[in-house]
């Protein structure tokens, strides 16, 4: 598996950085209580920019009290301004044995996909996290803030070690424990969850925060290139299954990944969470780019 | 060893195996090849459809087991080909006419009979060829491999057997069982007696394509003229045919058609046909027996026209008496002469065999002839002596009046010749007077000439009475007889060794009474088709429906 490691010359190639600063990224809402930043909050109050009026109610903070309108409608009113925040992004990165099998493993591009995210988050003064999971989730890094933690990002995501089998509902049920402020939780994996999309769903039943997959996919994904009779043995699991591949048998692999493939899709539409599909074989950043529309993406 | 023509419980019991040892195939696990892979999360589905067959499961795939099942019997039965139960306790007797009449179409009854041997029970059916003597080819439960090495290198000749008795010989064997007689070929059986046979006997005919439509030559032949006239000659010809109308024969003389002068009937379905006064002038003779005329029976008629002989002035009058008294001897020029006789040494008439007087002085032999490479061999001079009449000579009396040894000698040159000695001639030497003279001269003349007597029945299988040399047959190859009489094995033009044309026609031996009207068939019957080749066609067929089945998934 060593050769399959990511070092961190690779996450900080000067090419790549640079690819990465160009992405900016938007969510619509924030959480409140955290430190001001570019993210809009839900909270309105003390920002600067306008927002709207509201009726006065008592126990409000009379320095908001628009007094030109008391004065000239005797109504009173308050001025709401819009509060802009930081948000917490919280990488969780799939670092199961799956993820680092075979040839151009899925996991070399979590982690530059996790590392631009977090590039883009630490330039807008966000604060970063890093969780890798497997069979459990670990904290590799505490929410943190400032252009100089892109190569601390770095380190970390270069010193993770593939291990493990995928199990979304322990590892989500290890971040809800850990008591975040609400934030963006990005879920970077190839989702091969041996128990299955079922258990994806009620693992993030608990989660309150907002939700961006990342799914990292192959072309052969959908048609494997794979002939004869084979044993084929699931590098997390160690769970052999023997196939004699006939158009059949592809076929209802075919129909089974699809059925897969639309799960995660309604998944996410229904957690109103965004997915991204990002081909392993693909540069990474550019297709973050074309998913964040000319270079910034409404959550 | 040879699996072939093995009996159907054998077939049974292999198929029997096949199925076990299949099964058993069906059972054993695939042997997979393994690949790690990063989740075997979608290939549950598809394996699910695809279980791996395994000895002590449930047995899955009846279907794939049966088709495969079906292609290996199919592959085992071409292999083994069993023995048909149809026919079974029926004996089948095949009757292989080797005659001269199958001259030129045995191959193809020999193939035709081994096509309907194919298809019938090895233990039931003898084969015997008929020719000159009864030659069995095949013994029930012999292999038919034996039948098309023991048919090898025949040649249809004279057919002097006995079918009938064949026939009865052969029933009486088992008397109690069904009988099929199948006569292969052109012979036929006497009507008579096939009205006797028990209902137990069935006789048939198989006969190859390009039969005679029925039409059998008897004899066929020349003779003198009817009319006494020296110089035409007669052609008879007895033919056979089945049904009461006489048939339409269509005969020719050298491409020209000429009509039968008479047409009758001698006996039950037997015509004889005469075709009267042909000029006899060596003209080809022709017969068709078939529409188109590829099938027919000829000859060469006989020659009897006068010998233009030049004779050089100034021979002994005994001679030239000699030789006017010839009828078949006319005087002519050199120039359009054919032989010429002369003193030994001059030039009269150049090229021209010759027949040539010489001093007895310069010369050995009394008698010397010169022929033409090797149509005279070592020991057919006696027939030379014989043929030119020379044996009626009183050779003691000839030396005792000579008072010298009279001898004989020959050597071959570039042109037949003749020469004597001149006081052979003189009239104390006795020989003129004798009758051996005309005679002697008459011969030599014709000898030197190359005109012989014409045969008057050329029959394929029936040797030439006096031939002598080299034959070129029609196929253009070279016979020699080596000192035998040559015996034509095909019908059509010959050519003697001094290139003489003959023609030999296939003549069916003449037997007595009528002939009965067999079923006739040109074809094998049942499978015309190679049974094996069926078979081996179906095995592909399901072979290709597996394939399509396994590529679409339906079969593992």
């Amino acid at each position: 598996m060593s050769s399959n490691r990511l070092t961190l010359r690779d996450l900080a190639d000067p090419d790549f950085l640079a690819a990465v600063s160009r992405l900016q990224l938007f969510v619509r809402r924030v959480a409140r209580g955290g430190m001001p930043a570019e993210q809009r909050s839900l909270h309105l109050g003390g920002g600067m920019e306008f927002r709207d009026f509201r009726p006065y109610t008592p126990g409000d903070d009379f320095r908001a009290i628009d007094w030109n309108i008391y004065r000239r409608l005797g109504r009173v009113v308050l001025k709401l301004f819009e509060e802009l925040e930081d948000l917490p992004f919280y990488l969780a990165v799939d670092i199961s044995k799956s993820m680092f099998q075979g040839e151009n493993p899925r996991g070399h591009a979590a982690l530059k996909a996790a590392f631009a995210l977090a590039s883009v988050a630490l330039q807008q003064h966000d604060k970063v996290a890093v969780f890798p999971f497997s069979d459990d989730l670990e904290i590799a890094m505490r929410p943190s803030s400032g252009h100089g933690k892109q190569m601390r990002v770095a380190q970390v995501l270069a010193d993770l070690r593939p291990k493990g089998r995928t199990d979304f509902e322990r590892s989500m049920r290890r971040l809800n424990g850990l008591g975040l402020r609400r934030g963006l939780l990005v879920l970077i994996s190839d989702f091969f969850d041996a128990a299955g999309l079922e258990a994806i769903e009620r693992a993030l039943k608990g989660v309150r925060h907002r939700l961006l997959f990342i799914q990292l996919v192959r072309a052969d994904d959908a048609r494997p290139g794979l002939e004869g009779d084979l044993r084929l043995l699931d590098c997390e699991t160690g769970q052999a299954r023997d196939v004699s591949l006939t158009p059949s048998v592809r076929a209802a692999y075919e129909a089974s990944y699809r059925r897969f493939q639309e799960g995660l899709l309604k998944l996410a539409q229904s957690r109103r969470a965004g997915l991204l599909r990002l081909d392993v074989d693909e540069p990474v950043v550019d297709q973050i780019a074309s998913l964040l529309a000319d270079g910034v993406h409404a959550l | 060893m040879t699996f072939t023509g093995m009996s159907l419980l054998g077939v049974g019991l292999g198929i029997a195996a096949l199925a076990g040892a299949l099964f058993l195939l069906q059972r054993l696990r695939v042997r997979h090849q393994p690949l790690t892979v990063e989740t075997t999360l979608f290939w549950n589905d598809a394996i699910e459809e695809a279980k791996a067959r395994v000895l002590v499961k449930r047995f899955r795939h009846p279907w794939a087991y049966i088709l495969v099942l079906a292609i290996t019997s199919l592959l085992w039965i071409a292999f083994a080909r069993p023995e048909l139960s149809a026919g079974a306790g029926m004996r089948h007797l095949f009757l292989l006419d080797g005659s001269s009449a199958m001259a030129g179409r045995f191959d193809e009854a020999v193939e035709m009979l081994e096509g309907e041997l194919r298809v019938l029970p090895s233990s039931s059916r003898t084969v015997i060829l008929c020719g000159d003597v009864p030659r069995t080819l095949l013994l029930p439960g012999e292999n038919l491999l034996l039948f098309e090495a023991r048919c090898e290198d025949y040649v249809p000749g004279p057919g002097r057997v006995d079918f009938e008795a064949l026939v009865e010989s052969y029933r009486d064997e088992d008397p109690d069982s069904r009988l099929v007689v199948t006569i292969v070929g052109d012979a036929s059986l006497d009507a008579a007696f096939v009205k006797t046979l028990p209902d137990t006997v069935t006789v048939r005919r198989l006969t190859p394509p390009g039969a005679l439509d029925g039409m059998r030559v008897l004899a066929f032949g020349q003779g003198p003229a009817e009319s006494g006239r020296m110089d035409r000659v007669d052609v008879l010809a007895t033919v056979r045919v089945a049904g009461g109308e006489a048939p339409a024969l269509r005969a020719t003389l050298n491409g020209q058609s000429v009509e039968a002068v008479a047409g009758w009937r001698a006996a039950d379905g037997v015509w004889e046909f005469r075709w009267k006064d042909l000029p006899a002038e060596g003209g080809r003779f022709r017969v068709a027996l078939s529409p188109s005329g590829e099938v027919f029976v000829g000859l060469v008629l006989a020659d009897l026209r006068p010998l233009p002989v030049a004779v050089e002035p100034g021979l002994p009058d005994v001679l030239l008496r000699a030789l006017d008294a010839d009828p078949e001897v006319a005087m002519a020029d050199p120039s359009s002469a054919v032989l010429v006789v002369r003193w030994q040494g001059s030039g009269f008439g150049g090229e021209l065999p010759a027949f040539e007087l010489g001093s007895a002085a310069g010369t050995e032999d009394a008698f010397y002839f010169e022929y033409i490479g090797s149509e005279l061999e070592t020991g057919r001079l006696r027939d030379l002596v014989e043929d030119l009449g020379l044996d009626t000579v009183d050779g003691p009396g000839l030396a005792e009046r000579l008072e010298r040894t009279v001898t004989i000698g020959a050597s071959p040159g570039p042109r037949r010749g003749a020469r004597i000695w001149r006081e052979l001639l003189d009239e104390k030497a006795g020989f003129t007077g004798s009758a051996a003279f005309p005679v002697f001269i008459a011969r030599s003349l014709r000898w030197l000439a190359a005109r012989r007597e014409e045969p008057r029945r050329v029959a394929v299988g029936e040797p030439l009475l006096k031939t002598s040399g080299p034959v070129t047959v029609p196929s253009g190859e070279e016979r020699d007889p080596v000192g035998d009489l040559f015996t034509p094995r095909r019908p059509g033009r010959h050519a003697d060794a001094t290139g003489r044309p003959f023609e030999a026609s296939v003549l069916e031996p003449i037997r007595g009474g009528g002939a009965a009207d067999l079923v006739t068939s040109t074809k094998n019957r049942g499978w015309s088709w190679d049974a094996v080749s069926v078979v081996l066609l179906t095995a592909l067929g399901l072979l290709a429906t597996e394939w399509i089945f396994l590529r679409r998934g339906s079969m593992p």
